[in-house]
């Protein structure tokens, strides 16, 4: 039920989306024509033209997009995507990455939370993508505060389906609560959808899914590879895309750049120079647009091989793992991946996440870490001292970066962030 | 050739319920009588090896010790040997359980878990079986405390043992599914043990491998674990905690998913069925070891080769060319 | 003989150093202006005069600074972290050995922490506000009708130092005039001002553990007061470094240095 916009909100509405446009659009081209990046991002880049920058598309504002079908919002990773296909929807994930966005959205929610909430507000509330108007519902796990509050904002918006992750998934009585919450989300999709999803269905959305899943890990274990041939602002953005793709066709496209990877791979052509310190961006995703840091890092000097975000490395990484194609063991299965291995700092405690990091800087032969913190994410915030202190253990040198959406302290940034890369190189090779 | 472990264990249990139900129509086909499996004496002349339990009960009963140490070593033996794959690739009546479990699959019934907290209060059943196994026959020794029952209380556990009762209807032998009306005790040790049959019949029904968790055998065999040469081991580094070892486990064990430090994850009810190592999708974050060395490991590869195994329309291209590039399989070495 | 030539592009001041194999031949500053890259020609220019060498005769240019990168007519660039750490190898003071660079600059501080080689250990910076910078200083001496060279010795006369409690330069000066008004003398709050600052750098400091020895760069280090309170407030000598303002133009001529080596 989207609220109409009154005059001068559309007048506001006509110049956040157009600088939106603006940005994106200029960001993009950038991309394109990168250095080093792969071929096989087109696809990828279209992907994100079309949801950010509807005109360059060429078609004009898209009126109808997906004809036909229910399109599900979701946020963070616990969401299942699987239920959503199951029921022939498309989930959209609309965890927000534009700083004009945010700037929107400041006009509902205090200025001090986190960016990524800010976005998703003002997109939403001021209609200035297309595709968060479009969901006919949309899924909101209480992962933090404000995902928590974004949820009740956006009830005024559209209809909202709260998913309650528990925080403490350790006991027994939180993961009956969770399992039964999915049961929930499944009857209301089944409500919305006029489908019933059976344990056929179930079993095939979760296979499709799976395949993107196997592309996923193909690249994870591309860029552990000792010669690092792909950039991590490449690599992180196709994973990011998936976020407005549809499945089946994503994994197409990513198997064809995992191709193009492995090629790069036997024919020896590295990215980065020889001596580039290999790199960990650890902390608050960076999301599409929002892609200073990687951008940043990687032109200071670094190359990202390793990342632990939620809408790159960790959005496909955990797949379900059924033996029988009951529904009940499907649901049971499905539950447990996604809180399970989830190393969202949402929960407490979060000892799995050191213990992933701990397997990514070995596994990855790590250098640096380079920790992102948004302003206004605290739970990254509050976890700094005990990546830290891993990090000790593992003698390798950690740069917290508390940034937001904004651009202008892209300087101050790089100054740091060419300390630290010229820090670790110099670590590395005495180390060697 | 690929071998899906899980189709190897099949294979596995098949042939031995085959030589140890029917192995006596076979010559001279004698595997011993302190098999540490419930491979049921009571199938007669057809059978080719004995469940240890029936000896035990009788030798404490008649107080006759000449044979019991080199037949308990034997029985160890054995038990360190194979550990607790006795009860996942061997035992009979867990064939039989498997079975049943794979009628539910076809039927697409789920299956129900117990809560942590009833499984810990279930958790002294199997005691209380191995104490009816030990002491009840001591104590109707000539001279004790229940000696005159001893003709009805004889070998009381396998009066209860549902094994019993079962694995004989596949040598066409109804008789030992009556119940016994020599006296009070025959009458309540018979109905007692008729209805745990029943029970775990419909159990194994609605339950994965529903007896297990209440088998004395399974206890005894357990509590070797330790020594035991074939182990369970996880690499918790490895490990993402993502819990699909506890999800596709009949046991429901969540120790081998939270398990952080130590590598040694065999569970006291672990039958040792593999379906862990088999559907963990890290690399080598499980594995099985025979006298320390690998035999069988977690693979990503075989993982999602097998969520492929059956593509779908769009996937053509993709399946393809991940086949083309990946080796992947999961069998056993 | 060869010579290098650094070139440290700040956001106030422009700061060029010219170094042989051995040791600092001279140095020069100015205000940024607007283009900087001219500036910093101009006054390499000079030095250069003054020292009677020519542009052809310097082996390699390296700049460093905010604006490094403007700076088109240097070999290359290092960032100001690396240069003041290379820098310490001919600042430091005699029988000192360097572990930690406290770096006061006109719009930033940076502490940081040196390895056993003098590379970069780690390192902290405050470049988001201007609490614990030059600026801070530089406001409040004009609130207080003073110059920064002054404040040292002013402070030092001080008896009974003010709490200052705003980090920020614009409410510490709105604080400071309240101060004033209070009848406190120009010393005392000068001497509080001081201790604010040092409180402010300690913190940084503290945050990567200490290591001693301490020097001093930049702007700040000219100020004794300020270097007094820091001593006081990490209680360890903090050395004043030789050259200290031009701490990063000669880092980045010993970086020019050891790239030609």
């Amino acid at each position: 039920m989207p609220n109409e916009l009154v005059e001068e909100q559309k007048k506001r509405k006509a110049r956040f989306g157009w600088a939106l446009e603006q940005v994106t659009r200029r960001l993009l081209d950038d991309l394109s024509v990168e250095d080093h990046i792969p071929k096989r991002m087109d696809y990828f880049l279209n992907i994100l033209r079309q949801a950010f920058v509807p005109s360059a598309a060429g078609e004009g504002p898209k009126t109808e997009l997906y004809p036909g079908r229910k399109v599900i919002g979701t946020y963070c990773v616990m969401t299942p995507e699987e239920l959503i296909y199951a029921a022939g929807a498309v989930p959209v994930r609309l965890c927000g990455g534009s700083h004009e966005a945010a700037a929107a959205g400041d006009e509902f929610v205090p200025r001090d939370i986190c960016p990524v909430v800010r976005s998703a507000v003002g997109a939403t509330a001021f209609d200035l993508l297309p595709i968060y108007r479009r969901c006919d519902a949309v899924v909101v796990p209480t992962t933090c505060d404000s995902k928590r509050k974004l949820g009740e904002l956006l009830a005024d918006f559209t209809k909202v389906w709260m998913l309650e992750v528990p925080h403490i998934k350790e006991a027994e009585r939180s993961r009956l609560q969770w399992l039964e919450q999915i049961y929930a989300i499944k009857n209301s999709l089944e409500k919305l959808t006029g489908k019933k999803i059976g344990s056929k269905e179930l079993r095939s959305a979760t296979r499709r899914i799976a395949q993107a899943q196997y592309q996923a890990r193909r690249l994870h274990t591309l860029r552990k590879a000792d010669m690092p041939v792909v950039f991590g602002k490449h690599a992180m953005l196709a994973m990011n895309a998936y976020a407005f793709a549809e499945v089946d066709e994503w994994t197409a496209a990513m198997t064809a750049f995992n191709d193009e990877i492995e090629g790069r791979l036997m024919a020896g052509q590295r990215a980065g120079h020889t001596q580039a310190p290999r790199l960990l961006l650890a902390g608050s995703p960076a999301i599409f647009p929002n892609w200073k840091l990687p951008q940043l890092i990687e032109e200071m000097g670094g190359v990202i091989v390793a990342d632990e975000s939620c809408v790159a490395d960790r959005y496909l990484y955990d797949p379900v793992g059924t033996t029988e194609g009951t529904m009940t063991e499907m649901m049971r299965a499905l539950a447990a991946r996604l809180i399970m291995p989830c190393t969202c700092p949402s929960f407490s405690p979060n000892e799995d996440r050191l213990y992933r990091l701990r397997y990514l800087v070995k596994e990855f032969k790590i250098s640096g870490v380079i920790y992102h913190v948004l302003k206004g994410c605290l739970i990254y915030d509050f976890e700094v001292g005990r990546v830290e202190k891993l990090m000790k253990e593992l003698s390798v040198p950690v740069l917290r970066v508390e940034t937001d959406y904004n651009p202008e302290d892209i300087e101050q940034l790089r100054t740091r962030i060419e300390a630290f890369v010229e820090m670790t190189r110099v670590r590395a090779k005495s180390e060697r | 050739m690929r071998w899906r472990v899980s189709t190897l264990r099949w294979v596995s249990l098949t042939v031995a319920f085959v030589i140890l139900t029917f192995g006596g129509w076979v010559h001279r086909c004698w595997l011993g009588q302190f098999l540490p499996t419930l491979s049921c004496k009571y199938v007669l002349w057809t059978r080719a090896g004995d469940c240890y339990l029936w000896h035990i009960q009788r030798v404490l009963q008649n107080a006759d010790f000449d044979e019991l140490l080199p037949e308990l070593m034997f029985f160890f033996l054995l038990i360190l040997l194979l550990g607790k794959s006795w009860c996942g690739w061997i035992c009979p009546f867990g064939f039989c359980m498997d079975l049943l479990d794979a009628f539910r699959r076809r039927l697409r019934m789920g299956y129900v878990t117990f809560s942590d907290a009833l499984n810990r209060q279930l958790a002294w059943i199997k005691w209380v079986m191995l104490f009816i196994m030990l002491v009840v026959p001591l104590l109707c020794i000539e001279g004790c405390v229940l000696s005159e029952y001893r003709r009805d209380l004889n070998v009381p556990f396998c009066q209860l043992c549902p094994a019993r009762y079962i694995t004989p209807l596949f040598n066409d032998m109804w008789n030992q599914l009556a119940v016994s009306f020599r006296s009070g005790a025959s009458v309540l040790m018979t109905v007692l043990g008729l209805a745990i049959t029943g029970l775990f019949l419909v159990g194994a029904l609605v339950k994965r491998r529903f007896w297990c968790q209440f088998c004395p055998m399974g206890l005894i065999v357990g509590l070797c674990r330790k020594l035991s040469l074939l182990k369970l081991k996880k690499d918790c580094d490895a490990c993402t905690r993502c819990g699909i070892c506890n999800t596709v486990c009949p046991m429901d064990i969540k120790e081998v998913h939270l398990e952080r430090k130590r590598s040694d994850v065999t569970h006291q009810d672990c039958i040792l069925c593999m379906r862990c190592i088999e559907y963990c999708p890290e690399d080598h974050a499980l594995r099985a070891t025979f006298c320390g060395k690998t035999i069988y490991e977690a693979s990503q590869k075989g993982f999602f080769a097998r969520e492929r195994s059956r593509p779908s329309d769009t996937l053509e291209k993709s399946v393809d060319a991940t086949t083309a590039s990946s080796s992947g399989n999961d069998h056993a070495k | 003989m060869s010579y290098f030539a650094g070139i440290d592009s700040g956001s106030t001041y422009i700061k060029v150093a010219v170094i042989d194999n051995e040791a600092v031949l001279g140095h020069k500053v100015a205000r940024t202006g607007i283009v900087c890259s001219n500036t910093a020609q101009t006054l390499l220019d000079e030095l250069l005069a003054d020292l009677h060498l020519s542009l052809s005769g310097l082996s390699s240019i390296i700049a460093t600074g905010y604006g490094r990168r403007a700076i088109g007519f240097a070999n290359g660039t290092i960032s100001e972290i690396a240069a003041h750490a290379h820098g310490s190898v001919m600042t430091t003071p005699e029988k000192v050995n360097t572990q930690t660079i406290i770096d006061i600059g006109g719009q930033d501080c940076k502490v940081i922490i040196l390895g056993a080689n003098r590379e970069v250990k780690d390192f902290t910076m405050n470049d988001k506000c201007a609490a614990g910078t030059g600026r801070f200083m530089e406001v409040m001496a004009e609130t207080l009708v003073t110059t920064t060279e002054a404040l040292g010795d002013l402070a030092a006369q001080a008896t009974d130092p003010c709490e200052i409690n705003s980090l920020c330069v614009v409410f510490a000066q709105s604080e400071v005039i309240s101060l004033l008004a209070q009848g406190k003398s120009r010393e005392n709050i000068i001497a509080g001002l001081h201790n604010s600052l040092a409180k402010r750098v300690a913190k940084m400091a503290r945050k990567n553990g200490l290591a001693r020895d301490v020097i001093m760069t930049g702007g700040g280090a000219l100020n004794t007061g300020l270097r007094a309170a820091l001593e006081q407030e990490l209680m360890t000598d903090v050395h004043k470094a030789k050259y200290a303002q031009f701490n990063g133009a000669i880092g980045a001529a010993v970086h020019a240095r050891q790239m030609g080596a």
